[in-house]
């Protein structure tokens, strides 16, 4: 995917080595987790970001919010921040010569 | 759309969903139990209940010894969401079945969500909003109300009274319910609060006075949808939702006329997100077979609210007070 098809407050899906990778440009800063809620398989890419507060913390973190039940996701760690022990996986992602690249 | 594309509709999804039989019955092996409630629900609006007996005795057997049950056939601990869904396909199903295990198994999860009440009148399970979680073991009582037999309804009735009166309690000024945690936009647990539960209510004697919820909850369901026709962000899974509990307000309000053009639009956006078989999550995406299930169930209940009948729609829900019963007359004196 090239990096200018992602503009910042958008997201995209991709396929690397066979998992969906939902990626997210939030005013500029990049981030992909696996695109699938551990729930009910709602498509992450889909869904609505959201600053909330971290349970744990209470200081206001990154998220994403599954559009099918609802469940938030921390975007920097892919923890489910509304039922804890259930999370998304996180990848790398790195802009090489105009190119969106994903890795573990 | 005309009745016969509906038909049409119906038959040829229905064809594809039994041909993915092995990934939705428990007859097949474990399941996902949300998918199976919802693939048994299709079974039950088509008119086929009788005839898949064994699908039911598989979903009596998935049952927990404390009447619930787990979200994936092979889990242990029983969760309120799924367990109300579950037990609302076997009551429906018993009024065809009249079969002694499935009656047992109804008991079973009468005497679950009796003992799982807090004090406040809420259910609670950890995958799911408070509110939305309520309006289901609600929902379920409201058909055990609507078809159980008088000796029955004490303890029952008070618990669902409770559970009402949270919901109403829930309902915030502009008629939507919001859920901070899982639903902010309030699109899904309106749509499933009205229709699981605040609606039936008007059916049933002695209960709360829900009309003006209702009413507002119908205004807020009828402004949140899109241009195009569906809502929240071209959700199929939402917009089957609102579709859904639309053609129960409007029955139950009568307001068929003010609805009827909201319906169609959303009707009609909803064909047309169809995959070849089945429906996607979002347009253009991968089919989901718990999506295809709710989208033969729209199709079924705009039949239903399309028939002479008045209440035909209303009975696929279960809340139509009559016909025959759902208990056998040994089991009446339990509740």
């Amino acid at each position: 995917m090239e990096v200018e098809s992602l503009k910042p407050g958008e997201s995209g899906l991709v396929v690397a080595d066979g998992q969906e990778v939902a990626l997210f440009n939030v005013e500029g800063r990049l981030y992909a987790i696996g695109n699938r809620c551990p729930h009910r398989s709602g498509p992450l890419f889909r869904g609505r970001i959201e600053t909330v507060p971290d349970p744990e913390t209470g200081s206001a973190t990154t998220a994403v919010r599954c559009p099918i039940h609802g469940w938030l996701f921390e975007l920097a760690t892919g923890r489910c921040l509304t039922r804890p022990r259930a999370g998304v996986p996180v990848y790398s992602v790195t802009c090489q010569d105009g190119e969106l690249c994903v890795g573990k | 759309m005309d009745l016969d594309k509906a038909a049409g509709l119906i038959e040829s999804e229905a064809r594809f969903l039994w041909t993915v039989h092995p990934q939705w019955s428990l007859t097949a092996g474990p399941q996902d139990m949300e998918l199976v409630a919802h693939a048994m629900r299709v079974i039950l609006h088509m008119g086929k209940a009788a005839e898949s007996l064994p699908e039911y005795l598989a979903l009596v057997k998935a049952q927990h010894p404390d009447g619930g049950w787990g979200r994936e056939s092979t889990e242990k601990e029983s969760a309120a969401w799924v367990s109300a869904f579950c037990a609302l396909m076997l009551i429906r199903a018993q009024t065809l079945l009249q079969h002694p295990e499935v009656e047992k198994a109804v008991w079973r999860s009468i005497d679950y969500f009796l003992a799982g009440q807090k004090p406040d009148g809420r259910w609670v399970d950890s995958e799911w909003g408070d509110l939305d979680t309520t309006s289901h073991p609600v929902s379920f009582f409201n058909v055990v109300l609507a078809l159980g037999t008088p000796k029955m309804k004490e303890a029952v009735r008070a618990a669902w009274r409770r559970g009402l009166r949270f919901i109403l309690q829930g309902q915030s000024e502009d008629g939507g319910w919001y859920d901070p945690v899982f639903q902010p936009s309030g699109v899904e647990t309106t749509a499933h609060l009205v229709q699981d539960a605040v609606i039936a209510s008007l059916a049933l004697p002695e209960g709360l006075p829900v009309r003006p919820a209702c009413e507002k909850g119908m205004n807020w369901i009828l402004e949140h949808q899109d241009a195009d026709g569906s809502w929240d962000e071209k959700n199929v899974d939402h917009t089957m939702d609102c579709t859904r509990s639309t053609l129960l307000i409007s029955r139950m309000l009568r307001a068929d006329e003010r609805c009827r053009p909201a319906l169609e639009k959303a009707i009609d956006w909803i064909v047309a997100s169809k995959n070849r078989e089945g429906w996607p999550d979002f347009p253009g995406m991968e089919t989901n077979l718990e999506r295809t299930c709710d989208g033969l169930d729209v199709l079924l209940k705009v039949q239903a609210w399309r028939q002479t009948d008045p209440l035909e729609v209303v009975r696929r829900w279960g809340y139509a007070p009559g016909g025959q019963p759902t208990f056998l007359r040994a089991a009446e004196v339990r509740v």
